[in-house]
């Protein structure tokens, strides 16, 4: 059977809009939704819990429910991020940088309409790429080894580097801050256990989920308790209205070219397992920053609606990507997608290379029930875009407890573990101190996703060349990648001394 | 006289009752890794078929009582082997174990927060054997071209203490040929693909995952380490073909046990209700097809000893961990 067997695709689509499908559809996007808005619980949380539940079902029903919730969570994570300058999930931290700055100027539906639009529209994009890469998952997968993984990692923080401008120093240190925090708890090449401290909460190393809420949630709002008044300093919320959301859905289109260099680098990154979403959005941050008119380059980071399609397109159409290495061989691109393997195999079915050719009306109903999740989540963020866009306006008086009291529940619900409830308050303490004196904090979720990877990279690409780095320089596409990054210095160096040159004419 | 009689009678009649009660309430099966992987995907799938015996093949109305796997990753599965150990021993917590993984502490004489002797040892459900693998395309066609490259092999691998590593360095060294170990892959599925992109030379698989990931016939099995070599593996060697019978013992076991002190009739009755499960004609036409191995024993003694007969034998190689 050919991968791309139009009837088994089309029929695909027939099975989706079955109304008993549709209902799984909706139900496992409304599931989605909730849980990830909520902090600590995300799309991994809500697959398990399905688990049991659709054990019991046919296969193709039990495939769109999950596929439901699983094309929702980067759209949802999106909406904390743009509101409350906490993202849902890593890969939405780049949303934060011009989200949040909307948010404060009063314009938070705009960037919702935005994040939402360019989710939908990213998702389905993502999708397409994915066809097109169908027949040639395998080469893909084989193509990237631990030397591109090494050198991916460096890319990613590379570019969260310099997407943070004139602050490229200090956000350093906060990339540093977070490599030290990753390599806490057992090293699982060495063997040996880092600043444990004999705590054994401690071995696994800190958990991302309580640091990120205590990291961006509990800092935010400890902040905001300070300063006083809503998030929305500036702006009316009289001017929050359908009309301001709805123009911010029609921005993706109007500038399609950021909406389609952003889904494309999004699922080929998303291709790749362990550096998918968040290195795909800050990626797709910075080109669109690097690519962007001159007049408008300096209004990154304090409210372009740029800044805020680039990382949402990307971030979705990884979802697309991130099936490459499912598709080819069985191995999960994301935490979601090893839950989704599971349950493939409760149901029978053998995720890896063979499942192209035994159960491939599955795969085109969870292709295309993702990309449709996607989609009907854009529909019911929008619709609730202005409502929820409100809250920037609500008092930090009313508006702190709640939010930390859904932080700390979604810290502790995690795994029952009181201990993730002092992570969450220790990071949000250190959060905040960042934030006081000046250090941008984006740099920081990057680090403790990509650390792990770029460590055990290094070792592995150290093994691999016989204890040298130089097969770096022997693989072409290292070379491509060590191309990017040194194009991304060259041109942050570029702007650093053309600006240089400019106060020097000036003065 | 009468009166003491009476009195045992009674006694044994107000017990019979309560040991015949079990299960009152629900059941929690631990589960020591996060959800998706293989422990937790045969856990859930077993988990329906052990309600059923509780429900129906002991003609008690238990309909209420459900059989509830939970999650509990940590320290490669330590923190719920320590959780499992410090609970009650009446059969409503039990979990399933990685043999030989939770055994290393006792193999290397270190000491996790567990006795891995203690827990009340209940009965398998899935067992294996080891195979080695190679790329197709590579330059390995039978053992002895592996055993005769000059230098050390190069071994993808999940990191040291997993099972497989213990199994590749318990190989390797019974061989005589040295390994270098490129650790820090995520799973079996990623380092086996590492084989195919080339990182490394050969590494080791249980035979189950073997089946199931050279349905595409990517790889060669050069060898399968037991009695009788599987006819998927056509071509493959055993111990005994090169002179190593004793590596038919590098088997992995998971088995589910409960807390030190469970009663004899609680453990009797979890060994019916696991072999009712694993031998459910519906859980035997799954493992087949998916090539998930799933095998009990008949008796709580027999899983004891295929725990202690697989640790003991680990144990003897404890030097080259």
């Amino acid at each position: 059977m050919e991968a791309l067997d139009l009837a088994v695709i089309s029929e695909a689509w027939v099975r989706l809009f079955e109304l008993d499908s549709l209902f799984y559809l909706v139900l496992g996007t409304l599931i989605g939704l909730v849980f990830g808005v909520l902090p600590g619980l995300g799309g991994t949380t809500a697959l398990a819990i399905l688990i049991p539940f659709s054990m019991n079902m046919e296969p193709g029903d039990a495939i769109i429910l999950m596929a439901g919730v699983m094309g929702v969570a980067p759209t949802s994570g999106a909406v904390t991020a743009i509101l409350l300058n906490t993202p849902g999930t890593a890969p939405n931290a780049a949303t934060t940088l011009d989200g949040y700055p909307l948010s404060q100027q009063g314009k938070a539906g705009l960037a919702i309409g935005a994040a939402a639009a360019a989710s939908g529209l990213g998702g389905i994009i993502g999708i397409i790429f994915l066809i097109a890469m169908v027949p040639i998952t395998r080469e893909i997968v084989l193509m990237f080894a631990p030397t591109e993984f090494l050198l991916l990692a460096v890319l990613g923080l590379v570019t969260v580097s310099l997407s943070t401008g004139k602050k490229f120093v200090k956000s350093l240190i906060v990339g540093l801050f977070g490599l030290i925090i990753a390599s806490v708890g057992y090293h699982e090449v060495t063997g040996e256990e880092r600043f444990t401290f004999g705590i054994d909460y401690l071995w696994d190393g800190f958990k991302l989920v309580p640091v990120m809420i205590g990291f961006f949630a509990v800092s935010e709002m400890i902040n905001l308790w300070a300063k006083r008044g809503s998030v929305a300093g500036s702006g009316e919320m009289e001017a929050i209205n359908f009309r301001q959301v709805l123009q911010g859905c029609l921005e993706p289109i109007k500038r399609w070219k950021v909406l389609l260099r952003g889904s494309a680098i999004g699922t080929g990154v998303g291709a790749l397992p362990g550096v998918g979403g968040t290195v795909a959005a800050f990626m797709a941050y910075t080109i669109a920053v690097t690519t962007a008119k001159p007049s408008e380059r300096d209004s990154f980071g304090k409210g372009n609606i740029i800044g805020v399609i680039a990382p949402e397109s990307a971030n979705n159409a990884k979802e697309g990507g991130a099936l490459v290495p499912t598709l080819a061989f069985g191995i999960p691109g994301s935490a979601e997608m090893a839950v989704f393997l599971s349950v493939l195999i409760l149901h029978g079915m053998v995720p890896g290379p063979t499942i192209m050719t035994e159960s491939l009306d599955i795969i085109w109903i969870l292709i295309a029930a993702a990309a449709t999740s996607g989609v009907i989540a854009s529909i019911i963020t929008i619709s609730a875009a202005s409502s929820i866009a409100k809250l920037t306006f609500v008092d930090s008086r009313t508006l702190v407890p709640i939010v930390l009291a859904f932080a700390m529940i979604g810290s502790y619900s995690l795994d029952n573990e009181i201990y993730d409830v002092v992570t969450t308050l220790v990071f949000g303490f250190v959060g905040f101190l960042f934030m006081r004196f000046g250090f941008p904090r984006i740099a920081f979720p990057l680090a403790i996703v990509l650390g792990p990877l770029m460590e055990t990279s290094y070792f592995q690409t150290l093994r691999i060349g016989d204890g040298t780095l130089s097969i770096l320089f022997t693989r072409p596409q290292s070379i491509v990648i060590m191309l990017l990054i040194v194009a991304c210095i060259a041109y942050y160096l570029k702007g650093f001394f053309s600006k240089s040159d400019s106060k020097e004419t000036a003065a | 006289m009468r009166f003491l009689t009476a009195l045992v009678a009674l006694g044994l009649i107000a017990s019979a009752p309560a040991q015949a009660a079990f299960p009152e309430k629900d059941i929690t099966i631990v589960i020591p890794y996060g959800p998706g992987g293989g422990f937790d995907t045969l856990t859930r799938k077993l988990s329906p078929y052990i309600e059923e015996y509780f429900r129906e093949k002991t003609g008690k109305s238990y309909n209420k009582i459900k059989v509830v796997p939970k999650n509990m990753p940590g320290a490669s599965g330590k923190k719920a082997a320590v959780y499992t150990s410090k609970q009650k021993p009446d059969g409503y917590t039990v979990q399933i174990f990685n043999i030989p993984g939770h055994g290393l502490p006792y193999i290397k004489g270190e000491n996790p927060g567990y006795d891995i002797q203690g827990y009340s040892w209940l009965n398998r459900v899935g067992g294996d054997s080891y195979v080695v693998v190679v790329s197709k395309e590579g330059p390995y066609k039978k053992l002895d071209d592996l055993v005769n490259k000059s230098g050390d092999l190069k071994i993808p691998e999940q990191g040291p203490g997993s099972t497989s590593n213990m199994a590749n360095r318990i190989t390797w060294s019974t061989l005589g040929k040295g390994g270098e170990y490129i650790y820090g892959y995520k799973s079996s599925r990623d380092y086996t693909t590492a084989v195919l992109r080339g990182d490394g030379d050969v590494t080791m698989l249980a035979s189950g995952s073997a089946k199931r990931y050279n349905k595409g016939g990517d790889y060669n099995i050069l060898a399968h380490f037991a009695d009788n070599v599987d006819p998927a593996f056509s071509g493959a060697v055993n111990g005994k073909d090169i002179g190593h019978p004793e590596l038919h013992s590098l088997g992995l076991l998971r088995i589910i046990a409960g807390p030190a002190g469970m009663s004899k009739e609680i453990m009797d009755e979890w060994n019916d209700a696991l072999s009712y499960a694993v031998n459910h004609p519906d859980i035997q036409a799954w493992s087949a097809k998916t090539g998930n191995p799933v095998k009990a024993y008949d008796t709580t003694a027999e899983t004891k000893k295929a725990l202690m007969d697989t640790l003991d034998y680990f144990k003897k190689f404890r030097d080259v961990f």
